[in-house]
């Protein structure tokens, strides 16, 4: 630990408090290590700073909303970066990250009262969990994912969600006993429905919960290494001296925490229950709009898989089928060199074909493609399947072959043109 | 709780940190305001179309010189991102490099899976559509077998159909190839093992690719979400390294939606059952035994991978029919083996070396 009359700062005497330029001098905790004519140049220099960066910002993006970050200090950056329209997104990400970072060391070396000399004071675990939302899990973007009107339930609308949460509140605290009765009459099967839609929605409450419990316990873990691994550096020449060198090692022990506790057996089996809760409620709630759709005479899910399962088939079959003239311009295969495997009636491995196809393998494929008959005016089974069906005349295969393909490549100009 | 004593920040590093980071956020406004996010561009080499189905398309990469070999060596990327991290921009593109020594460089891509795609299985894209594509490459070259470079998912894949249509496969290049899923090192196989599969795929349907974004940055939490991100302020006054980020952010959050039928059986027959090296592992009505990989295989991975392990890619050494068996193993992680200055320099080298010594 650095001496009282020592320029270093102490873990308990470092305040990087940004959003006041001014106080910039309390702010590092410098007021009494550092005599007041060198902390206060140090804090006008911090305030000439900070101006410049927020009017290269301001003029960065011209916006109206970052002239109003000039005079509003760190809050406003942050406020610009948590609204992405008032900052472009990738800036957003990095400053907030950055902010945090900063908060994250701020926070582990605050003064653990006030006036706290440079005596270390206690490394404040609870304060960071705290910072952090760790109870919440906060931090970790999977339990964001899978929490419900978040990612993971994208397709869910609010409003429903919302009133899914009424329900399961009341499930939960044992004040709707209706909910589970027996259900009877023209309207048993939408009660039935809803209330199995309910108890699922109570059961992802609880997953949820034991999940953030895990996320808790990872990250105070690594709060307890953080701190531990300080203690080892302790050592004249091994203490770290700059916020980076700090927020990487916060990282990094951080990181190994939460890998531990996520290849923990207990953490599989959270994680299991939360997503397969997670799809429960899911079925639950598409089921439900399914119905609301069929009363309005809306396609549904349902009717569009069975389509897309028939038309998987039919392409299937339509392949096999064509099989044999797509294995055909295909050179030989080596004397000797066969299938490992038994050919199987549903999925015919490529035919060998006599050995004038391979000599003139420098065309283009169309051109040199023939039938099991040696036309070579016939086009590979793939050739057909692409093309318009109104190219090929009389076939009704391979016309139907060309509607399947067009129908289910409806974002290939998504890929790359060649260039 | 611990005493915190090992922090002794020096009231000049702080300013100095604090000054650069100022500096960098007021250069970095400025280049982010230059940079044309439009021409931030990716998949930088010139390439053809010569065969499509469907969403799959099939290219041949066109490069400045010849091919000196006459066998094809054809990309089988993974399903779960794009394909042009192999040829990311001009400076970091294994395919340039490749097709810089003298390969014949195809690539399939697997697109964009919509809804109508969902009941189209593991069979139809390797029996199917991959081995239609490979006989296309036959027909072209007048080689019987042709070359495979396969990656990650597209590794396990590639062993698939080696296994499944030896005839058609002269080497097998497998990169960051998880073989055994079951390693104890393996935090997405450890996640997904108890998972309700069935009951996922027929609620979700394909499963989005934010999803599965959002579960490969939560093996990593801190440093993908955050940490990452204040080292961005490392670069922030360099428009190139700014565009290079800008790049492989596109890269990594540019994810097609996965194809329910395939999703689920390759994670329960790989992930779950871990079938691909304890066997039963069906694609059809086809059998996968790695024992009928006879093809020189050269296997690649990368010594920090968080996503295939290297001891998930090591199982391969030994379980398959070849006596012809190489490793390199690549110091970085699982992007780094593509995009590196390192990797740049030893890798697409390394493949070539090995290919040219067993083609034509």
């Amino acid at each position: 630990m650095g001496d009282e009359n020592s320029p270093e700062l102490s873990r308990g005497r470092l305040g990087l408090a940004l959003h006041k330029a001014t106080d910039y001098h309390a702010a590092l905790g410098l007021g009494t290590q550092m005599d007041n004519d060198k902390a206060n140049v140090l804090a006008q220099e911090w305030a000439v700073l900070q101006r410049q960066w927020l009017e290269s910002w301001r003029l960065g993006t011209a916006s109206a909303s970052a002239t109003a970050a000039a005079g509003g200090g760190a809050d406003a950056w942050s406020k610009m970066a948590t609204d992405p329209s008032q900052a472009s997104a990738l800036f957003a990400k990095m400053f907030g990250s950055a902010q945090s970072a900063f908060e994250v060391i701020k926070g582990m070396a605050a003064p653990s009262s006030p006036g706290a000399s440079a005596a270390p004071s206690p490394f404040s675990i609870e304060a960071l969990s705290e910072f952090f939302g760790a109870g919440q899990g906060a931090n970790n973007p999977l339990f964001a994912a899978l929490t419900p009107g978040a990612g993971g339930f994208a397709g869910a609308p609010t409003q429903w969600s919302q009133t899914l949460e009424q329900m399961a509140k009341g499930w939960l605290a044992g004040a709707a006993p209706s909910n589970l009765m027996p259900s009877f009459g023209a309207n048993r099967e939408a009660q039935e429905r809803r209330q199995k839609l309910t108890q699922h929605l109570a059961e992802l409450t609880r997953q949820q919960s034991a999940y953030g419990a895990l996320m808790l316990k990872a990250t105070r873990e690594g709060l307890v290494l953080f701190g531990n691994r300080l203690a080892e550096r302790d050592v004249p020449g091994q203490q770290m001296r700059t916020p980076r060198e700090v927020y990487d090692r916060f990282i990094d022990d951080l990181e190994e925490a939460y890998a531990t506790v996520a290849m923990s057996a207990e953490f599989q089996d959270s994680y299991a229950a939360l997503v397969n809760a997670q799809m429960r409620l899911r079925a639950a709630i598409a089921t439900e709009l399914e119905l609301s759709a069929k009363e309005l005479g809306l396609p549904t899910r349902s009717e569009l898989d069975a389509s897309h399962r028939r038309m998987a088939e039919l392409t299937r079959r339509l392949a096999r089928l064509e099989a044999g003239e797509g294995a055909a311009a295909a050179p030989p295969l080596p004397a000797g060199d066969k299938p490992a495997v038994k050919k199987a009636a549903s999925a015919k491995p490529a035919t060998p074909v006599k050995s004038r196809a391979a000599g003139r393998s420098a065309k283009p494929v169309a051109k040199r493609a023939t039938n099991p008959r040696g036309n070579p005016r016939a086009k590979p089974a793939a050739k057909l399947a692409a093309q318009p069906a109104g190219k090929v005349k009389g076939k009704r295969a391979p016309s139907f072959a060309s509607s399947l393909a067009a129908a289910r490549s409806g974002r290939t100009q998504s890929a790359r043109k060649s260039k | 709780m611990s005493p915190n004593n090992g922090i002794h920040l020096d009231p000049s590093a702080v300013m100095q940190e604090l000054t650069r980071m100022g500096q960098k956020l007021a250069q970095g406004a400025q280049v982010l305001r230059d940079i044309d996010a439009a021409k931030v561009e990716v998949g930088v080499t010139p390439r053809e179309e010569i065969w499509r189905e469907g969403k799959v398309v099939l290219y041949r990469f066109v490069g400045e010189r010849k091919p000196a070999l006459k066998t094809p060596l054809l990309i089988v990327y993974a399903m779960v991102n794009r394909p042009y991290m192999v040829d990311l921009q001009a400076d970091r593109s294994i395919v340039r490099s490749l097709l810089a020594s003298g390969q014949d460089v195809y690539l399939i891509d697997w697109g964009y899976p919509d809804g109508s795609d969902r009941y189209t299985t593991l069979d139809d894209l390797l029996n199917g559509t991959l081995r239609r594509a490979v006989e296309v490459l036959a027909q072209r070259s007048g080689e019987p077998a042709i070359n495979l470079l396969g990656i990650c998912q597209g590794g396990a894949f590639s062993l698939c159909f080696a296994a499944m249509h030896p005839e058609r496969v002269r080497n097998l290049v497998t990169m960051v190839t998880p073989v055994d899923f079951h390693t104890d090192d393996n935090m997405l196989s450890h996640w997904t093992r108890k998972l309700d599969i069935d009951l996922f795929v027929d609620t979700m349907g394909n499963v989005p690719g934010d999803l599965m974004n959002w579960c490969y940055l939560s093996l990593k939490p801190w440093r993908l979400h955050q940490q990452k991100y204040v080292g961005l302020l490392d670069i922030l006054d360099n428009p190139t390294e700014v565009e290079n980020f800008l790049r492989m952010e596109k890269w990594i959050f540019d994810s097609p939606d996965q194809i329910g039928e395939v999703f689920r059986q390759f994670i329960k027959d790989f992930y779950q059952a871990n079938k691909l090296i304890e066997g039963g592992l069906k694609i059809g009505q086809r059998e996968v035994a790695l024992k009928n990989v006879k093809a020189p295989i050269l296997n690649i991975f990368a010594a920090q991978d968080h996503l295939v392990p290297p001891s998930a890619s090591r199982a391969l050494k030994g379980r398959t029919g070849t006596e012809d068996y190489t490793e390199v193993v690549f110091p970085g992680g699982h992007i780094g083996i593509y995009v590196s200055g390192r990797s740049q320099r030893e890798v697409p080298p390394a493949i070539h070396q090995w290919l040219a010594a067993r083609s034509v």
